[in-house]
């Protein structure tokens, strides 16, 4: 692609939305997955294996191993080896570009493809294997001896793990070449994929783009990691589907979660000529770094806020304009704290009155992913005129008084949704999504 | 000054900064330096964790250049990170003092990061140790048959995990460092993986600096190939030199060549629009015209057809291949990769003379710091009018491609197209030239 060639003359391209696509638990297309969560029902469970490990935090949003076997069998042979990952990648995708309507591939330069995925970590079949070679006299690991055992990686394990051989694949398999990211902007990475897309096609760069993610980090490694950094929620007596609760005054921590997500965004003119049905638009977007800390933000808000105000304006709006919030909320105690602060900063005496959403009550953490799927459900949202519940909230702290937070379904007018994403390392992601006019 | 080179306008995106930790020492002057005397900095693998006979030789970040990295970073701050990200952030350090003081003067909001993070962000074997050893120990009568569940027992203790490891092994941990450190709060992306990512943060951020996103934009790629499971990978799929030649076991594009010797570093770079740069007194280095990147897959795009993208690329900028002043090829030296290059080049520069050199012998494959690397050789290539060899290189593939033999080629420089490609299936170009401002 040539980035110089094309860039902007006037105020830019309308972006739309005309196709959506996704896995999440057992559940693999949008409008199934929207109408479980309106009824009030999660994806969270306890994971069987984990718990016979006696693991901690032994609950999850995962795929169940009926589903990745049908999962695995429908990924076309072109694909190649690819990880868990990457046959989400592929399923959710393809389901996006088939409900565009755009032919099997593009001519030309004017496609992209936009991949959110953190990494792919050691299962402990590997660690498994990698045990019987480490040295404990010499506290070493043996690699030859491990190479040379039947439990060594096969040739195509490297391809396998990387992200960035999905966007290959997905690039030539779409012929969607003309802008290619791999992004990893740890929580933040499903929006900031979005948004990316969001200003290529605005810049007139490119017309046709698909941007999501895809995560499969429901692993002993991962969950071992995140819980050893205190951000895994403890059961604390309850069950599976009452861990996770954002905003709620007894929250503790998310759980962890799989899925895929992708939508394919495109210029209104290009939609148009086609004759595409439009399902919603992006209208603003801004991924920023804050710079403040590692593992959490602004005490009061301050640069969640900034992030906030940033998109709305780019969108052209007032904070006044804004219909929905589809809230980061992790459920984690600083998180919440942190975005119900900045939602009072933005906002003001309007708070009370805005409805709020945590998606992630019922899907999980999906890290990468859950940026993208969360714009897949506000679309949704957008389309139907239908708020989604945040399950578990029973009662406000003092963070989060005076946030209308949805607790059923609930049918309103909804032109306009703000969804945000915030990362570890101070990655700060919103989108505006906006009703198809 | 070439009449063929147009001269640089205000909204031409220059570098003005450049940052390298890499094998051949800090600096891109160390980086020229090795190249132009052939110098290898490849040298026996070390890890005191991990041992190999297979993996014979790596590119090595120096010791002395590790500890300079790790106390360029904030006390602080040091817990969260790993050596190549203490790399990353002392080339980012470098980079920044060298675009001058008026940087500083940049708001904090209006300064990009545009980061490419490598396999290095894989959780390390290292990581598991004391889980594994854990497991190892345990005298229960299930070991054995059961390994994998006592694995995941001794692995699910907290006490046997760095509470950090999952801050450390998150792929933007070098993007969160730089941002804190440095005060970086405006546009931002994080990349994967190696030297695909490198050219997709480099696209991303000029992108960035032409739509108004940005006013400056720090371009970052860093990272390692040393852990146990990635070289274990790439053995197994027959990547790697058997290092019969010692330290000058990669042999780009040479008919002895038998694999890539991987490495490690960080090379840092800040971009700008020449017209804010020079108005801040900053001297630009070079123009980065830019960017292609393709997949290149064995069911994909093949050579010639990544000749054309590269092609494409000279036309958008009004040059044709004969106009370049060289052509720095990648030459990982693996049979696979540097055959499809050579046909490439074939495609791309027949009857054009442009001679063609890799500076991969000398430093390594060295993941998303590669086309950096490549970039911060362009103002040295500039300045001294000759085109440094392709070393170790005795039989090439074929006479239709001028590949730089046993001297360096004197010759005049103004334009360099690098060629670039991946183990994850992608093959990219970068184009860049000399600024000329007034």
């Amino acid at each position: 692609m040539n980035p110089h060639a094309h860039l902007p003359t006037a105020a830019g391209h309308e972006v739309v939305v005309t196709g959506i696509g996704l896995v999440a638990g057992r559940l693999t297309d949008p409008e199934a997955l929207f109408d479980h969560l309106a009824e009030g029902r999660t994806l969270i469970a306890e994971h069987p294996l984990h718990q016979e490990w006696g693991i901690p935090c032994a609950v999850s949003a995962h795929i169940p191993p009926h589903v990745w076997r049908s999962l695995d069998a429908a990924v076309p042979e072109e694909a190649g080896a690819q990880g868990p990952a990457g046959v989400l990648a592929w399923h959710a995708a393809a389901q996006a570009w088939e409900n565009s309507g755009l032919p099997r591939r593009l001519d030309g330069e004017r496609g992209g493809v936009f991949l959110a995925c953190n990494r792919m970590v050691m299962e402990p079949e590997e660690l498994t294997a990698l045990a019987a070679h480490v040295d404990h006299t010499s506290g070493t690991l043996d690699l030859d001896a491990y190479l040379a055992s039947d439990g060594g990686p096969d040739p195509l394990r490297h391809r396998r793990h990387q992200p960035d051989s999905v966007t290959a694949g997905l690039a030539d398999h779409f012929g969607a070449v003309g802008v290619m990211e791999t992004r990893a902007d740890a929580c933040a990475a499903g929006g900031m994929a979005v948004g990316s897309a969001y200003r290529y096609i605005r810049s007139g760069v490119l017309d046709v783009a698909i941007a999501g993610g895809a995560e499969s980090l429901t692993t002993l490694a991962s969950i071992t990691a995140f819980h050893a950094v205190g951000a895994l929620a403890p059961a604390g007596g309850r069950t599976a589907a009452e861990i996770s609760r954002p905003f709620d005054k007894d929250r503790a921590g998310f759980v962890i979660g799989d899925g895929a997500a992708f939508l394919v965004l495109e210029s209104r003119a290009h939609a148009e000529a086609r004759g595409a049905r439009v399902l919603a638009r992006v209208a603003g977007y801004a991924g920023v770094t804050e710079a403040v800390r590692m593992t959490s933000s602004s005490r009061d808000g301050s640069d969640y806020a900034a992030c906030m105000r940033a998109a709305i304006a780019d969108a052209g709006l007032t904070p006044d304009d804004i219909d929905h919030i589809n809230a980061h909320g992790t459920s984690t105690q600083a998180n919440d704290a942190c975005e119900a602060a900045a939602l009072h900063a933005v906002f003001g005496e309007r708070a009370a009155r805005l409805p709020v959403t945590g998606n992630k009550s019922a899907l999980g953490h999906s890290l990468a992913n859950s940026g993208a799927v969360e714009a897949v459900l506000s679309v949704i949202g957008l389309q139907r005129q239908t708020l989604l519940p945040t399950l578990n909230f029973t009662g406000a702290d003092e963070d989060s008084r005076g946030l209308d937070i949805v607790t059923e379904r609930r049918e309103a007018p909804v032109n306009t949704v703000l969804s945000n994403s915030f990362g570890f390392g101070g990655e700060n992601c919103s989108l505006i999504l906006a009703r198809a006019r | 000054m070439s009449s063929e080179i147009p001269a640089t306008g205000p909204a031409a995106v220059v570098v003005t900064g450049i940052g390298a930790v890499l094998p051949t020492g800090r600096g891109r002057e160390a980086l020229w330096e090795a190249w132009h005397a052939a110098r290898p900095a490849l040298t026996p693998y070390r890890d005191p964790y991990v041992r190999t006979r297979k993996v014979t030789h790596f590119g090595h970040v120096p010791e002395e250049l590790e500890r300079l990295g790790r106390d360029s970073v904030p006390h602080k701050l040091r817990k969260f990170g790993t050596s190549f990200t203490f790399n990353a952030m002392l080339a980012a350090q470098d980079a920044l003092r060298e675009a001058g003081e008026g940087w500083q003067g940049i708001p904090e909001e209006r300064r990009g990061l545009y980061v490419a993070q490598d396999d290095s962000t894989e959780l390390g074997v290292a990581a598991f140790h004391k889980a594994l050893d854990r497991s190892r120990r345990d005298d229960s009568s299930q070991v054995g048959v059961e390994l994998q569940r006592v694995v995941a027992e001794a692995f699910g203790n907290a006490a046997a995990f760095n509470p950090f490891t999952v801050i450390r092994a998150l792929n933007n941990n070098t993007l969160a460092m730089v941002s804190i450190a440095e005060r970086f709060r405006g546009d931002c992306a994080a990349f994967v993986q190696d030297a695909g990512a490198a050219l997709g943060a480099l696209q991303r951020a000029a992108f960035s600096l032409r739509n108004g996103d940005c006013d400056t934009a720090l371009v970052v790629g860093a990272g390692s190939y040393n852990e146990a499971l990635k070289l274990a990978g790439l053995y197994r799929a027959g990547h790697l030199s058997a290092g019969t030649h010692g330290s000058d076991s990669l042999r780009s594009f040479d008919a002895e060549r038998d694999g890539t010797v991987l490495g490690e570093g960080a090379v840092a770079v800040v971009l700008e629009r020449a017209g804010d740069a020079l108005a801040r007194g900053a001297r630009p280095l070079v123009e980065v015209l830019g960017a292609v990147l393709r997949p290149a897959l064995d069911s994909g795009v093949g050579p010639a057809t990544l000749a054309e993208n590269a092609r494409g690329l000279l036309a958008a900028h009004g040059l044709r291949p004969e106009d370049l002043g060289a052509v720095l090829a990648d030459g990982k030296g693996t049979l696979h990769h540097d055959a499809a290059e050579a046909e490439l080049l074939r495609a791309l520069l027949k009857d054009s003379r442009v001679p063609v050199s890799s500076v991969r012998p000398v430093l390594g494959t060295v993941g998303a710091a590669g086309p950096l690397a490549e970039l911060a050789l362009a103002p040295s290539l500039f300045a001294a009018g000759e085109l440094p060899p392709i070393a170790h290189l005795r039989t090439p593939p074929d006479d239709d491609t001028d590949f730089v033999m046993g001297a360096a080629r004197k010759r005049r420089i103004d334009s360099v197209l690098s060629l670039h490609g991946t183990f994850s299936g992608f093959a990219g170009a970068l184009l860049a030239k000399r600024p000329y401002t007034t």
